[in-house]
């Protein structure tokens, strides 16, 4: 009796457990379940459609740089079309701006020999090889440098000699320009009878400075640039 | 004698609440309509297939997509670097040239000032004499020249002044020998715009 006593005090009532359950299924499981179903779409969902985004944008990105790159091998076909003129006028450039240090003494000789085949005669000559004047590249981006080697001289002869040696120092192969000029007519007269002129002249010859780290540089260019006209007439005339 | 109040006070107030409770039978009603586990199903079921639905796009659709970019790209690339030596070759000559086209300003094109010379002494026939030609500091070139006549310099200014390669034509030193009338001494300075073999007159 007093043992029955006992189990009706622990056990709990039925009515409670009813609604206990009742409690559960109303309100703690659809609670539950709808964290569940915010957790599916928070941590499942929505990071899956930004990532279905984010490669999509990267696709588009790709397919721009892929349109291109198609575009830059169009250009580079045609650029190649045109190879051996680019190569040879690569060629005639790197020629007539050589770096070597042997081409300044060859330029004075070739200068010297140009003047006596005109049958002119050299008054005074001046080469400033020592302290060349080191000029900066046009494009400030690059490394390349230019050197200004420049050569004073003056000489004398007749009209004609003179304008026979401007023509063949228009051809000469060497990068070189006319940068200071005094041409005048002198009392004397040749042999000939012919005036005699005297020539005051400072002629300018330049090299780059190569380097092999240009490389780069050089395959950054754009295909599609436009070589200067003006380059290219000076370039064709002494090729 | 205090009066005792029926319901604690402490469950008056928890159990305030607009709306109000549901009755034994409602809640009967409630738990027998109750579809609890189905719809939780549901919603975890609908949950689950959208984002195995999102997850099948990317599989099939965009991963695809984007690998077919990445290859066409790298094929690009191969190919792009078939022509290296020629890019290579293009870049050096266009730095080279673009270093070198300031340089060409700076020549005295000697062949162009002795065309403009001829073209004045083909215009003004055994008029003048050239004594000397010359390059200033500032650009402008300079021509000195002996004139028979020197009432005719005038007419030699105007024409120069109609060249349309000519720019800046100025007088700068006349020395008659005999009056105005007879031979003198001229020295002008100009400035030459892409002159061209033969000239154009001015519009």
């Amino acid at each position: 009796m007093e043992t029955k006593k006992v189990e009706t005090k622990v056990k709990i009532p039925t009515s409670d457990k009813s609604s206990l359950r009742k409690t559960l299924r109303l309100y703690v499981f659809p609670i539950a379940i709808g964290a569940l179903f915010i957790a599916i779409i928070v941590f499942l969902v929505i990071p899956s459609i930004l990532s279905i985004f984010s490669t999509l944008d990267e696709i588009s990105t790709k397919n721009q740089s892929y349109t291109e790159q198609l575009a830059m091998l169009e250009k580079l076909k045609s650029l190649n079309s045109n190879a051996s003129t680019i190569n040879s006028e690569l060629k005639a450039v790197n020629t007539i701006t050589t770096s070597d240090q042997t081409e300044v003494v060859k330029f004075r000789n070739k200068i010297t020999e140009l003047t006596t085949s005109n049958n002119l005669e050299v008054f005074s000559q001046q080469l400033t090889e020592n302290d060349p004047n080191i000029i900066s590249g046009g494009n400030a981006a690059t490394e390349i440098t230019l050197k200004e080697v420049p050569f004073t001289f003056q000489i004398e002869g007749s009209y004609t000699s003179v304008i026979d040696f401007f023509d063949d120092l228009s051809k000469i192969d060497d990068f070189v320009i006319i940068k200071e000029m005094k041409f005048a007519r002198t009392e004397e007269i040749a042999s000939d009878n012919s005036t005699v002129w005297l020539l005051d002249l400072v002629l300018v010859k330049y090299q780059f400075n190569e380097s092999d780290s240009l490389d780069q540089v050089y395959k950054n260019v754009p295909p599609n640039v436009v070589i200067s006209p003006k380059v290219l007439d000076y370039i064709e005339q002494r090729q | 004698m205090a009066k005792e109040n029926p319901v604690p006070y402490s469950k008056r107030y928890f159990q305030f609440n607009l709306i109000p409770p549901k009755t034994e039978q409602e809640i009967t009603q409630l738990v027998e309509r109750d579809n609890t586990l189905f719809y939780s199903f549901l919603l975890i079921f609908f949950g689950m297939v959208f984002f195995f639905f999102l997850t099948l796009i990317k599989v099939i659709l965009v991963d695809p997509s984007l690998n077919q970019v990445e290859n066409n790209i790298n094929i690009a690339n191969q190919e792009i670097a078939k022509y290296d030596g020629i890019r290579s070759a293009n870049g050096e000559l266009y730095i080279k040239a673009q270093s070198l086209d300031p340089i060409l300003d700076k020549d005295v094109d000697v062949i162009k000032v002795l065309d403009l010379e001829a073209r004045i002494r083909a215009k003004f026939p055994n008029l003048i004499t050239v004594t000397d030609y010359g390059r200033n500091g500032d650009g402008s070139f300079s021509m000195g020249f002996l004139i028979s006549d020197a009432k005719k310099l005038s007419d030699i200014m105007d024409y120069l002044s109609t060249q349309s390669d000519v720019a800046n034509v100025f007088l700068k030193d006349t020395s008659w020998d005999n009056g105005q009338s007879g031979p003198a001494s001229i020295s002008i300075t100009f400035f030459l715009l892409n002159l061209t073999a033969g000239g154009d007159q001015k519009s």
